[in-house]
């Protein structure tokens, strides 16, 4: 009972933490039409950054800010000076080009960095309450709050908007919505940068769990992307929701069966929700006029 | 006329995609390196490790490992003849292990290798170093590569095991051990070293527990070895791994001692853990304490070979310790060939009748057979953020 109980409560705090890698990933879909293999890394460069200020002695508010503003500024950077212009080859070659800023991204900081693990500093080490058997911190606490805020904010952003009902707009058919006087740059410029802010949150609290590394944000991104598999390329409920069933699952996998059956039983149920349902639990499906 | 447009469009994009991610792939890649210029009469020795990927950290043994060749060739190198260190990156990924090693010994010329990293890539090459005759000093402990041109230096790794439950039971008077493991070529040796142990002394095994050391999560893993009530643990791995279990014991109020190998003696797992091991964190090494006298030369070079590199981590000394061995051997093959660039073949017998035991590793044999690693160790334990010696250097228990 103790096995199961633990499984499940951590199984939700680090569900939180796949949604959210997930939320930056929905973002950028929303208005581009194709993910970003990018945001990890994106994440880790802005960590870097906040590591320097860090050492510089610097207190944590400070470091979380220059982190996020890092964030959105290396996100712009990639998808405003490098990803967007190769949309005009279509966007599969955008897609690929993230893998592309990816892999530099990773080589410029393992020549520059070393490579080496390093500790990474929380927002607060203090314990906050206790769930059961398992003492819970204020970090913890803090990456629940902002997740669901996140969530929340994203949905009626997307919902209520008219910034994002114009995202959506340009996702949906790039060409009216620019005939409607929609500036498409704008817009991805707007979507980008909010990726790069949540690239950042995420790292803050990641990193001083799982340590920093050139790839170890990136390890996350695996479960964000089933999340949005599972929960619909387009939906911002479906990301949250599924990024917490994936955390309880592959906790109770590993606990119940066999950790190293974790990524067999995650790609099981990618393949099953493709195969079933293809716009994921929570997904539109594209209606397209015949 | 239009498909032959539309066709030759969509060749265009892929080709523009593939060339971008293929550019990348070359950047990402860039990551090896020599201790410089090759010439005919420098001896080319070879290594396999993680210049880059996700375990780019334990290279620092074999970059210790090249500022032991870079002191010697400073200082003249073997009676003139210098040593031109290559190092080639395979990622940890036993799927590149067999390109990297093929690009040293049939571009570079290697004639040995030296400090390769890893029980499972250095398997993937053994056959082919077989065939090659290249002799290879590994930088592993699992006891299988052992072979005519293989040969070992780090204890093998069940006696690591069966050494951490011996401390645990007899000098911690631990009540109930659990055994964390991963189930690969480092894990299952340690939990089997660990098993014979344990039924040697009369102790029941309080839980046997598997993790996949590149899991988001161990937090199942914790409540596991909770559960079993067990007041030491045995936990095989490197310091990011092993932080991650440690981190998600705390978690869930779970704070037992923690047996672990030289590969987790780092200041990384200290600062992960944000100090909360520290007196409760116990390591198994063939090699000597970082901070003892005998390791003042160890430090001297680093600091002017290799300043970036942490002089305290458990896998630097052990790949600049294995490096030593290596220039040993290679010091016999030298005055063997007459003070003339020596062929493996020379290596090869040198090594094979090569016996180390010194101020900073003991109990290398390699003349009565079986290449095996040293036959002796001590237990370290991380003490007021530093490594402390807890037992002199002694044999390590006989694994059954």
């Amino acid at each position: 009972m103790e096995i199961l109980q633990t499984s499940v409560i951590l199984g939700i705090t680090l569900g939180m933490l796949f949604a959210l890698s997930s939320a930056g990933l929905v973002v950028i879909y929303r208005t581009s039409g194709y993910v970003s293999f990018a945001q990890g890394d994106v994440a880790t460069a802005a960590l870097f950054v906040g590591l320097l200020v860090h050492e510089a002695g610097w207190p944590y508010w400070v470091l979380a800010l220059i982190v996020i503003s890092s964030g959105v500024a290396i996100s712009l950077v990639v998808g405003m000076g490098v990803v967007t212009p190769i949309e005009r080859h279509g966007l599969l070659s955008a897609a690929l080009s993230t893998i592309a800023v990816s892999l530099v991204i990773q080589g410029l900081l393992n020549l520059t960095s070393g490579g080496h693990t390093r500790a990474f500093p929380a927002l607060s080490d203090a314990r906050a309450f206790r769930l059961g058997d398992v003492a819970l911190q204020w970090t913890d606490v803090a990456a629940f709050g902002c997740s669901v805020i996140a969530f929340v904010a994203l949905g009626v952003a997307f919902r209520r908007s008219n910034l994002g009902i114009a995202m959506r707009a340009m996702s949906d058919n790039e060409l009216a919505a620019e005939l409607l006087g929609l500036s498409r740059l704008r817009l991805k410029a707007c979507s980008w940068a909010v990726a790069g802010a949540l690239a950042g949150i995420l790292g803050l609290f990641v990193a001083p769990i799982y340590s920093l590394t050139p790839q170890s944000i990136d390890a996350f991104l695996v479960f964000g992307f089933a999340a949005i598999i599972a929960g619909g390329f387009d939906s911002i409920v479906g990301a949250m929701v599924a990024g917490v069933v994936i955390g309880v699952l592959t906790n109770l996998v590993s606990a119940y069966l066999d950790p190293n059956l974790v990524p067999f039983s995650l790609y099981v149920l990618i393949l099953v929700i493709l195969l079933v349902r293809p716009q994921g639990l929570f997904g539109r499906s594209i209606v397209s006029r015949v | 006329m239009q498909n032959f447009h539309r066709v030759a469009r969509r060749g265009r994009r892929l080709t523009a995609g593939a060339g971008i991610a293929a550019l990348a792939l070359v950047a990402a890649a860039c990551g090896s390196g020599s201790s410089g210029g090759g010439s005919p009469q420098e001896i080319v020795v070879g290594a396999t490790t993680p210049l880059s990927g996700d375990y780019s950290a334990i290279s620092a043994g074999v970059k210790a490992g090249l500022a032991a060749f870079d002191k010697l060739n400073a200082a003249g190198g073997i009676d003139g003849v210098k040593v031109k260190f290559v190092m080639r990156d395979d990622q940890y990924n036993a799927a590149n292990t067999p390109a990297a090693t093929r690009n040293l010994v049939e571009s570079q010329h290697a004639v040995m290798m030296c400090d390769s990293q890893g029980a499972v890539p250095q398997a993937s090459v053994k056959q082919y170093l077989e065939a090659r005759k290249i002799p290879s000093v590994v930088n592993a402990g699992d006891p299988t590569l052992d072979g005519p041109y293989h040969y070992l230096v780090i204890g093998n790794y069940d006696q690591l095991g069966a050494a951490l439950v011996q401390y645990a039971a007899q000098d911690l008077h631990a009540k109930s051990i659990a055994v964390s493991y991963s189930d690969d070529d480092l894990g299952n040796p340690v939990r089997e070293g660990a098993e014979s142990e344990l039924k040697a002394l009369g102790l029941k095994e309080a839980a046997k527990v598997k993790y996949d050391p590149t899991a988001a999560s161990m937090s199942a893993q914790a409540a596991q070895l909770k559960a079993s009530g067990a007041d030491f643990v045995v936990l095989p791995g490197i310091a990011q791994t092993a932080a991650t279990l440690i981190n998600a014991a705390q978690q869930i109020g779970y704070t037992p001692q923690w047996g672990m190998m030289f590969a987790a003696q780092s200041p990384v797992l200290d600062q992960l853990t944000k100090n909360k091991v520290d007196g409760h964190a116990f390591f198994v090494s063939s090699f000597i304490d970082p901070s003892s006298s005998a390791a003042t030369e160890y430090r001297a070079t680093l600091a002017k070979y290799q300043p970036k590199l942490n002089p305290d981590d458990g896998p630097t000394i052990a790949g600049y310790t294995i490096a030593q061995v290596c220039i040993a051997g290679l010091e016999k093959a030298v005055k063997d060939a007459g003070g003339k660039v020596p062929t493996s073949a020379q290596i090869q017998k040198a090594l094979s009748s090569l016996t180390v035991s010194n101020d900073t590793v003991q109990g290398i044999d390699w003349s009565q057979g079986p290449h095996q690693g040293s036959s002796s160790g001590q237990i370290l334990a991380l003490e007021g953020g530093k490594f402390v010696a807890k037992t002199p250097f002694a044999p390590f228990p006989t694994v059954q």
